[in-house]
């Protein structure tokens, strides 16, 4: 068992030199495709972006982030407790599940970003409406996620559970919610990229300030580094926060594995 | 004393009752052993008793009053060890007490000490997937012993042991029950086994089963491996595994019959 697992870390490390190399490979690609096309304003080369984002450090880092993280965490944090406390509902009571679950799978289909100028009718150009842009995107999924993972509990463990004389609450919290903690990682996983998008989304249509309204600015100024230096730091954001949920993964399923 | 009188049991979707007046009677404090053919609805009994499934007629009682009225009377270990893989070895013992809550001291106490008993000392903190099967098995079997019920049912406890933890772990079974003043009821596929451990063997026959066959084990309480050896415990291991044959082809034939019809 021990060798196996060394095998697949050195497969792992392989893994990522691989994709490491890769992108060095394509930043090279970029860097010369721009050179040779050598209209900064269509196509920046990565070290101009690079540039950029260090010239206007202080704004971004300072500024911005800030902003955008703090619409990521609120919404992302919503959606997932909205979302959570769906899914325990349905699982609770099969005569919800039974209404809302294909309600459930037929909304995830809609395209909600699409809705955020719809919301600005309602909040304005406020906190609050890209909070609720970050919740609906997000909601869905994990309401779907989670009702999945309670459901693959397995019938033997739970009429074990039975002649134990466990009730459906002791059932609930000793069983199904530990057969469902990989699906809420996964949705959560999923979440955080889908939140820092919508989260700049709702930016982009107006904010005070945010990634995506400083992304806006510099496209209104044909600043096509200044434009994708931003779009960099939410990439790093998603990153981030998925390696912090990978960690807190790791340590609550070591079972696992 | 645990009677079942005139059980009638069909799963629904199935045509077929499994038990059509199934009478048993199992002594406080017994040792009895079921054994029958695979699909002939041991499991199922076991499912009955512990209140899984509800018979379609027959009344199931235990001192006289119908166990419906008796909370978890029964300790129940599955064919499959069903342990829960986030939980540690200990925790997995731990688990019916925890259900029933026992003070988690006193509990973790109960379990490192059961899981000593079945061999398993020092494997507390480890997580199910890095056990046996024959392990699991054993800390499922723990688990069961923890459950605290009047009756254990032991669903093929030893079956996926080698034969010598078995040998040993059945003369601790044994040893246990002699102290423990449980009623248990004991299914295997192995004749030997369940001539060794109990006091009376069990045989399920028919399709539908409509009684059991009764064989009274002709060996004292206190017995050792070697009485296997003398001629009428040899005879009655012969009769069974005679009996169990000839059930096996009219199972063959009957389930032809089935497929048959459908
Ligand atoms: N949930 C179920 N629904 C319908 N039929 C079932 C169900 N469970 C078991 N059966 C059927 O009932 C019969 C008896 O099953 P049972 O599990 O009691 O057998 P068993 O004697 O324990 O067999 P084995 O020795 O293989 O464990 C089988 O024919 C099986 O197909
Ligand atoms: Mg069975």
């Amino acid at each position: 068992m021990k060798a196996e697992s060394g095998e697949n870390r050195i497969t792992g490390r392989k893994r990522r030199v691989i994709s490491i190399g890769f992108l060095i490979l394509l930043v090279l690609i970029w860097e010369l495709l721009s050179a040779l096309i050598a209209r900064p304003f269509l196509l920046p080369s990565p070290s101009a972006v690079f540039q950029s984002l260090w010239e206007h450090r202080e704004e971004i880092f300072l500024t911005h982030l800030p902003a955008t993280f703090g619409v990521v965490l609120a919404g992302g944090l919503l959606a997932v407790l909205l979302g959570a406390a769906f899914a325990v509902a349905m699982d609770w009571s099969p005569w919800l599940m039974r209404a809302l679950y294909p309600l459930l799978t037929v909304t995830q289909t809609i395209p909600v970003m699409c809705l955020a100028p719809v919301l600005v009718l309602w909040f304005g150009y406020t906190f609050r409406m890209r909070a609720v842009v970050v919740i609906l995107v997000n909601f869905f999924t994990v309401t779907v996620d989670l009702c999945d993972g309670f459901a693959s509990t397995r019938q033997e463990r739970t009429e074990l559970m039975r002649t134990f004389g466990a009730g459906r609450l002791q059932q609930f919290t000793m069983l199904r919610m530990p057969t469902a903690l990989p699906n809420l990682f996964t949705a959560l996983k999923i979440s955080v990229p889908w939140s820092v998008i919508g989260a700049a989304v709702a930016e982009w249509l107006g904010a005070p300030a945010g990634l995506g309204m400083y992304s806006r600015s510099c496209m209104l100024n044909l600043d096509a580094a200044g434009l994708l230096a931003p779009l960099m730091v939410l990439t790093a954001l998603a990153l981030g926060m998925n390696a912090v949920l990978g960690l807190a993964e790791r340590k609550l399923m070591r079972w696992k594995a | 004393m645990l009677t079942l009188e005139n059980i009638r049991f069909t799963y629904p979707n199935a045509g077929i009752p499994i038990f059509d007046g199934l009478s048993l009677q199992a002594e406080r404090g017994s040792f009895v052993s079921i054994i029958g053919a695979s699909g002939s609805g041991k499991t199922t009994l076991f499912r009955l008793l512990n209140g899984l499934e509800q018979p379609e007629a027959g009344r199931i009682l235990i001192d006289g009053e119908p166990v419906t009225a008796r909370k978890h009377f029964a300790s129940y270990m599955p064919q499959q060890d069903l342990l829960f893989p986030w939980l540690t070895v200990e925790k997995n013992v731990m688990l019916p007490m925890t259900v029933q809550k026992q003070p988690a001291e006193r509990s973790a106490d109960k379990a490192r000490a059961m899981l000593a008993q079945v061999g398993l000392a020092g494997w507390e903190d480890h997580y199910p997937r890095e056990l046996s099967g024959g392990m699991r098995q054993r800390v499922s079997f723990a688990r069961t012993l923890c459950a605290g019920g009047d009756v254990l049912l032991l669903d093929e406890p030893f079956s996926a042991l080698d034969s010598i933890t078995r040998i040993s772990l059945q003369e601790w079974l044994l040893d246990q029950w002699r102290h423990l003043e449980k009623t248990i009821l004991f299914i295997t596929h192995d004749v030997e086994e369940a001539i060794f451990l109990s006091q009376k063997v069990l045989v399920l026959t028919g399709h539908p089963v409509t009684g059991l066959q009764e064989f009274p084990v002709p060996m004292p309480a206190e017995r050792s491996r070697e009485m296997l050896l003398e001629p009428q415990v040899a005879r009655l291991k012969e009769d069974l595994i005679a009996l169990l044959r000839s059930e096996a082809k009219a199972g063959e034939q009957y389930n032809l019959n089935e497929s048959g019809i459908r």
